[in-house]
């Protein structure tokens, strides 16, 4: 909890950094969402099947409109591709800024953010390529399922072991991109807490970390993770079924869904900055050398924890 | 396999002179036969579960109902589709997985090592297997046998046979076995349709089903005392054997087929509806499931009874096919068929009710009304599929009757015009099973399209003159093998009108329907100017006295609307204009000729225009041009565009949940 107060309280100092993630949201959809209105209208804009949108989407016209315009799926393919390429990199380029300010525990400043952002974003890009196998390894960790079912149950089991075994593996592989989220996160901000420029050890730097405090770390993520789940349900309870057939509604359903995000960036945002919070508490700062430097310097803190 | 001739050769002839012990003693279930019983089978069947071998005593009696005298009968050997890869169902087929050569469990065959007439004399070394459809000598699917003497006219052949049959493992195309659990269907020597003078015995295709007269069946299926068996007909009795087996008596009357199954796993369910006793045999793992297919098939025995006519037979079985042999799912037999489900199917997904009332209504239109499923494959599943979708609409609602999800709604009949759209013009919709341009287009033209021309035509007429005609084809043509001319004649007698125009373009052709709102304008005219048609005029313009008085009107809109026809389907429709003050003008359009135009002059703004507001028309292709606004839909495509907007502000922000498609592909 102490890590939540203080996460909220650095929140809070750093409003700036909501509206920054919210824009590069709202950006990236809008990659999307754009050239499906400009496809839409052009399609349906002069014709009730349009109109008929005010209220909520009728399956049959969403088939045929998909089974018409059959050349438009491969072009919003790529574009969707690309929209999300362009958010990724984009969290990624801020959170060296996020990262830095929360280590500091400052107010947000302009300078420092971008200046943190630009330094760290080539190697934050390397250590994600360099974390792609643990990505997989991650992931992977839902097929120990597979392969217990098969082991205990042979090749032929009954549906009703399936069909428990899919919620199983669904959970695990939940678990398993936790996990290489926490890596990742952790690794960042080795790298930007001890100005590393090698990112394999940042990385190795990550892994161990999470693992010697496996509890704890995933005890401050999981619950940021399940807050995410529970709004989105939220949200649909809020929304579920909700007809926009006017002007009024269709605002009204604007400022919901535009509060939803900014509660999943707020939410993440904490996540953040409670991470650096535990890490700060947990890694002792390196000395500052005084005088004249023999060049060694500790290339590993954790070692001497 | 191989046998030695000179020893096993006289035993085996020995053995067919004997009575097949399937005939005596049997029960009867009608006082009078309902259908012609052209041909009839005796069959004694010893079924091996270790190897999925079949060896098996027939006595056929086939009676010439025709008047021309025949020389030679052809029969089907379907199991010899999977014989190996030359036959023309595996060279057809599209999208089989690669068979192993070694594997020889992946294949299966049905061979008739003793072929006697009743007098005894020898015909097996007269069997000829031949290819009346193409070209393939390596198929093996249909043989002939020319007689030793013929069989004229109101005369009944006896053949008696020995043969062996081998499923494939797990099932192919309907027929085979894993682990404990078979099901058998087509998996005997069947003789084909004499008519017309000849023969109509097609090979099995990828793309087909199967064509076969009524009889007597009398089946006598000896397994392991385990097993639970299922099986066309009634069980008549069953007697335990000294040697671990039980033989299970089965007779069947006024039947084309018999299928049966066979695993120790079942789990058995019985009901009774509209008088008819059900049994379901469900697997271990879907019991829970149970009571929901006992509701579905006393759903679909109650609108069938209701609708169409009553559903003769006493008993019904529906079978639940093991995991891992879907192949043999949904498939229909007389009085019993399979279904399908998964543990864990929400209530709200309704596949299962679908594929059992579908299943079901095939005890109608596949086996009551036996058309040729080779040659006119719409008859039984397109006439099926149709029944289907109204039962879904009326049993679960208009809406979300297939598919009632998380707030997403499918409708079966939607479900099928969506893949008629995929390939609405290939081919016209009566076309041999196996020539259609591909899969999809045989798929399309025997289930959805012709669901989707009947729904369009019951619109088009009024559903109860649909439901006269419907019963009305079952009553004329009930245990009789009706053809697409049957079945128009049917509807225009019924419906009093002459419905060869819709039939001729629906049926007959590829034509495809699409009428749409091309154009709509209005604009406001101008106030009065001119002369007045009172106004007295003189070579000089007005007298002196007089002053142009074309009336003031107020304010008046010029509207027009432009409809279309797209397609090559002429099919007559309704145009609905709307206008500012809520006014609305119906039209009528015979939709022949390829564009018309409606003018209005009114005292509102023509705000938009629709042809067939009503929905009535399915056939037509395109939804998204059959209405048009003056003003562009700026509230709907904004609401849509917001919506999409939030879902990949989502997406992006938490892709993990792309990890709950698990979940659906560990379902389906």
């Amino acid at each position: 909890m102490r890590y939540y107060r203080e996460a909220l309280h650095k929140l809070l100092r750093t409003k700036t950094l909501i509206l920054l993630f919210y824009l590069l949201n709202l950006g990236s959809a809008l990659i999307v969402a754009l050239p499906f209105r400009s496809v839409l209208g052009t399609v349906a804009g002069h014709s009730f099947t349009g109109g008929a949108f005010a209220s909520g989407f009728d399956a049959e016209v969403i088939l045929e409109l998909m089974s018409r315009n059959t050349v438009v799926g491969p072009v919003f393919q790529t574009l969707i591709a690309f929209a999300a390429a362009v958010y990724g990199i984009g969290i990624l380029f801020f959170s060296g800024g996020v990262f830095g300010l929360y280590l500091r525990n400052d107010r947000f400043d302009a300078g420092e953010f971008w200046n943190d952002a630009g330094r760290m974003f080539p190697r934050y890009l390397r250590l994600f390529l360099l974390s792609l196998p643990v990505l997989v390894i991650c992931y992977c960790i839902q097929f120990l399922e597979t392969a217990f079912v098969r082991i205990v149950y042979g090749p032929d089991p009954y549906q009703t072991v399936l069909y428990w075994g899919v919620w199983i593996r669904t959970g695990l592989g939940y678990l398993g991109l936790l996990i290489y989220a926490v890596i990742f996160d952790y690794a960042r901000i080795f790298a930007i807490d001890s100005d590393e420029r090698n990112m394999r050890r940042a990385l190795g730097n990550g892994i161990r970390f999470v693992f010697r405090h496996f509890l704890p770390v995933i005890g401050i993520a999981l619950p940021v993770f399940l807050a995410g789940l529970l709004l989105l349900i939220l949200y649909n309870l809020v929304t579920g079924g909700f007809p926009s057939p006017s002007t009024a509604g269709l605002i009204v359903l604007i400022c919901l869904q535009q509060a939803y995000i900014a509660g999943r960036v707020k939410l993440r945002l904490i996540l953040y900055a409670v991470q650096t919070s535990y890490f700060a508490r947990k890694v002792p700062e390196t000395p500052e050398i005084d005088g004249p430097s023999d060049g060694i310097i500790d290339p590993n803190p954790l070692l001497t924890i | 396999m191989s046998f030695r001739r000179s020893r096993i050769l006289p035993v085996i002839c020995t053995a067919l002179l004997l009575p097949v012990t399937a005939a005596s003693g049997q029960n009867t279930i009608f006082p009078s036969p309902l259908s012609p019983r052209i041909a009839n089978y005796d069959i004694d069947a010893r079924y091996d579960p270790a190897r999925f071998t079949l060896e098996g005593r027939e006595k056929l009696r086939w009676r010439n109902e025709g008047t021309d005298t025949v020389r030679s009968i052809e029969m089907h050997l379907y199991l010899n589709a999977f014989r190996n890869n030359r036959s023309t169902f595996m060279m057809e087929s599209e999208d089989l997985p690669d068979q192993s050569p070694a594997d020889s469990a992946r294949w299966g065959f049905c061979q008739i090592r003793s072929l006697l007439t009743e007098n005894g004399e020898e015909l097996t070394g007269r069997i000829r297997y031949i290819h009346p459809d193409d070209d393939n000598t390596d198929d093996r699917t249909v043989i002939e046998i020319p007689l030793p003497s013929p069989v004229l006219p109101g005369d009944t052949l006896v053949l008696s046979s020995v043969f062996t049959s081998k499923f494939p493992r797990p099932p192919v195309a309907r027929s085979g076995g894993k682990a404990e659990y078979l099901f058998a269907g087509q998996w005997f020597p069947k003789i084909g349709v004499f008519e017309n003078g000849s023969w109509n015995c097609h090979q099995y295709h990828a793309q087909s089903e199967f064509f076969a007269d009524f009889g007597v069946y009398n089946v006598n299926i000896t397994l392991p005392q385990n097993e639970i068996v299922g099986a066309t007909g009634l069980e008549t009795g069953s007697e335990q054997n000294s040697d671990g087996t039980t033989t299970h008596r089965f007779h069947a009357e006024d039947v084309h087929d018999f299928a049966w199954t066979a695993s120790p796993e079942y789990v058995e369910f019985r009901g009774r509806a509209e008088q008819v006793d059900i049994r379901v045999l469900m697997q271990p793992d879907h019991r829970e499931q149970g009571p929901r297919y006992l509701a579905a098939a006393a759903t679909a025995l109650k609108y069938f009874h209701d609708w169409y006519g009553d559903y003769p037979f006493p008993n019904l079985t529906v079978v639940d096919p093991r995991r891992g042999a879907r192949e043999s799912a949904g498939m229909e037999y007389p009085t019993l068929f399979t279904a399908w489900t998964t543990h864990g199917i929400p209530a709200g997904c309704r596949i299962p009710e679908m594929i059992i009332i579908h299943e079901f209504g095939h005890n109608y239109w596949y086996h009551l009304l036996a058309s040729n499923e080779f040659e006119e494959s719409w008859m039984d599943e397109g006439i099926n599929t149709f029944t289907e979708t109204q039962i879904m609409r009326e049993a679960y609602g208009q809406t979300g009757n297939l598919l009632d999800l998380l707030g997403f709604t499918v409708d079966d009949l939607t479900l099928n015009r969506v893949e008629y759209l995929g390939a609405a013009s290939c081919d016209p919709t009566l076309r041999f099973a196996w020539k259609y341009y591909s899969g999809a287009s045989y798929g399309v033209n025997s289930y959805a399209k012709p669901a989707v021309l009947l729904t369009t035509l019951q619109n088009y007429l009024g559903t109860e003159t649909m439901r006269r005609i419907m019963r009305a084809y079952v009553n004329r043509w009930k245990f009789r093998h009706p053809t697409t001319k049957d079945f128009i004649a049917v509807a225009n007698e019924v419906s009093g009108r002459n419905l060869n125009w819709f039939f001729d373009q629906a049926i007959y052709s590829n034509a495809v329907l699409d009428y749409s709102v091309d154009k709509v304008t209005t604009r406001e005219i101008s106030p009065g100017r001119g002369f007045g048609f009172t106004d007295r005029l003189t070579g000089n313009g007005p007298a002196a006295d007089s002053a142009p008085s074309v009336p003031d009107t107020g304010r008046l809109y010029a509207s027009e609307v432009d409809v279309r026809r797209l397609g090559t389907f002429i099919f007559p429709v309704t145009v609905e204009a709307k206008f500012e003050d809520g006014s609305r003008v119906r039209e009528q359009w015979d939709g022949k000729d390829t564009w018309t135009r409606f003018r209005y002059t009114r005292r509102a703004r023509l705000v938009s225009a629709t042809v067939d507001p009503d929905r009535l028309i399915p056939l037509d292709i395109n939804l998204t041009n059959n209405s048009r606004t003056v003003d562009y839909q700026t509230l709907g495509v904004t609401t849509a565009t917001l919506r999409v907007l939030f879902w990949f502000q989502s997406l992006f922000d938490q892709p993990e949940i792309f990890n709950m498609l698990n979940v659906v592909a560990g379902l389906f």
